[in-house]
């Protein structure tokens, strides 16, 4: 593909993750203030009370599959770029990009898997807090 | 030797002595390690860079080497690293920079040849290769035999970038050109978008083709140096960005292009041209 | 014979005598390199809500929130998403063209499309304190 689509696609990818990893940060980062607002029911990283419902969620999977595809094609396009930016033979920047794209590719159907996974099957609530 | 020189020119007082570090490495002894001279020069009000290189070639050290010829920022032979920073050498007054060094080394980015020259042949490459002329489709422009239209906002659209003297301090500038010597570069790319933006030209498909690789323009990701270095005030950064928004909207949603100039149409006050005008001289180069 | 004198990636990091975009442009690759290489273990870790809780607390709230340099490091992965964003957000719009003027008659002292974006940078900043400031009170608990 010319490398104006894939700039393009890019750009787009890194306006999008300014909507949906804005919103992912905010649940994740500012739960304090958020519950303040009266929108969070505690700490974001508690199984139980966050992550169980957000796994179960409809709109936190959508938007977790959102943003493992564009985080990742964002981010590993930008990687790529900044090889592509190195003085090293051509032959091992495709190379690199070859690789970048597994990695991409393995990544992303592990982190599409346990999504859908978590959704579709979640596990049980925890009974006993550990380390707690 | 020595700077007795002050003698017959009294009427020009010395502010204070300035060191200037330069660089120094010799082609011909390729071998050698670069090394940094100190030279003591002494400098009176509005004196430039380039003055005080004169000065040392002149008194101090005639082994020295370095570009310049017009002395007034026009020619852009004199640029170099001042302080870390391309500056055209016969523009930068020295007491301008307020520093008791001035340390000059060659415009970054470039093969040294010796001293303060650096060997521009990068630069003039891509510049040939993104095909700095008007391109017409039907007719090459030396058989149209008349002129085109072109409004005064059409003039500006493109008037700004073809100011470029070819100095190459943009491309030394340039973090993407330093890591990647294979970037086309600011200057080339600017000269890309002076053509394009020329409501004459109709070969934005042929540039886009040299342009659009992956060691293209994609790889600009507005530092901004270039445009902070230019001593045209091109804008470099700017062009490459307009450039950018133009590659998307051509050739990606297939935007079409206005259309280009016509001729004008030939009237009493627009005449066709006389007949014996002289041919231009057979091209020099290829 | 000509010597090589190319910045190298040096180039990338040490940005000199130059202006705010060429800092900018510095902190983006900083922070786009530490970021990517996140996500990609953040796959991996956060992966582990599917094998249940007791999975989560051992690896998440045990390992790593539990953990104070890692909780910092963290609160930096934050300032680093939260600079990329809003700083991208910046330079998607300026690499399209916009927010960068029309091309001008250049007559001396020149104007440069860096001037005419710098309020739009500074902006940016401002943008990222206010947010950083209620990051870093969510973080360490002050509010």
């Amino acid at each position: 593909m010319r490398e104006s689509k894939l700039w393009f696609m890019h750009i787009l990818a890194g306006g999008l993750l300014i909507v949906f990893l804005g919103f992912h940060s905010i649940i994740m980062h500012y739960d304090t203030v958020l519950g303040y607002l009266g929108l969070s029911s505690g700490d974001a990283l508690d199984f139980n009370s966050s992550v169980l419902p957000r796994m179960k969620s409809v709109a936190h999977t959508t938007i977790y599959l959102i943003l493992l595809v564009i985080g990742l094609y964002h981010g590993l396009y930008g990687l790529r770029s900044m090889i592509y930016e190195l003085a090293i033979p051509r032959g091992a920047k495709k190379a690199a990009g070859v690789f970048l794209l597994l990695v991409g590719l393995a990544v992303g159907a592990w982190g599409v898997y346990t999504i859908l996974a978590g959704h579709l099957n979640p596990p049980p609530e925890l009974t006993a807090v550990l380390g707690g | 030797m020595g700077n007795n020189n002050n003698d017959n020119n009294s009427a020009v007082k010395i502010v204070k002595n300035i060191a200037f570090r330069i660089y120094r490495w010799d082609g011909a002894n390729p071998d050698d390690a670069p090394q940094m001279k100190v030279y003591e020069v002494p400098v009176y009000k509005g004196m430039t860079v380039l003055e005080g290189l004169i000065y040392i070639k002149h008194y101090l050290d005639q082994s020295i080497s370095y570009r310049a010829s017009c002395r007034m920022g026009v020619c852009g032979s004199c640029g170099m690293m001042i302080n870390g920073k391309p500056l055209l050498a016969c523009q930068q007054q020295i007491l301008k920079l307020e520093t008791d060094t001035v340390e000059l080394r060659p415009l970054a980015n470039y093969p040294v040849v010796k001293d303060l020259v650096p060997d521009l042949t990068r630069m003039i490459v891509t510049h040939q290769a993104i095909k700095p002329f008007i391109i017409r489709r039907e007719t090459p422009p030396e058989e149209i035999g008349g002129e085109f239209h072109q409004s005064v906002e059409e003039l500006v659209n493109y008037l700004q970038f073809s100011y470029c003297i070819k100095c190459g301090m943009c491309m030394s500038a340039c973090p993407t050109v330093g890591s990647l010597p294979e970037f086309h570069g600011p200057q080339p790319l600017g000269q890309a978008l002076r053509y394009i933006n020329d409501t004459r030209d109709e070969g934005f498909e042929d540039r886009l083709a040299v342009m659009d690789t992956a060691e293209g323009i994609f790889r600009c990701h507005f530092a901004g140096a270039c445009s902070e270095a230019c001593p045209k005030g091109i804008d470099p950064a700017f062009a490459i960005q307009l450039l950018k928004g133009e590659i998307v909207r051509r050739g990606i949603f297939r935007k079409k292009a206005g259309a280009s100039a016509a001729l004008m149409p030939l009237t009493q006050e627009n005449p066709p041209r006389r007949e014996n005008i002289p041919t231009p001289p057979p091209r020099t180069v290829e | 014979m000509a010597k090589k004198n190319d910045l190298g990636i040096r180039g990338w990091f040490y940005a000199g005598r130059y202006g705010p975009q060429r800092y900018a442009y510095t902190i983006q690759r900083i922070t786009g390199l530490s970021i990517i290489v996140y996500l990609l273990i953040h796959v991996f870790v956060t992966g582990s809500k599917i094998f249940g809780g007791e999975t989560w607390n051992r690896v998440v709230i045990d390992g790593l929130v539990g953990n104070p340099v890692l909780h910092i490091g963290e609160f930096l992965l934050f300032m680093a998403v939260l600079i990329h964003g809003v700083n991208g957000f910046r330079l998607m719009l300026v690499e399209l063209g916009f927010f960068l003027g029309k091309p001008i008659r250049n007559i001396y002292p020149y104007e440069t499309c860096l001037d005419r974006n710098r309020g739009f940078l500074y902006i940016c900043g401002v943008v990222i304190a206010a947010l950083a400031a209620v990051g870093v009170g969510d973080f360490f608990k002050f509010i």
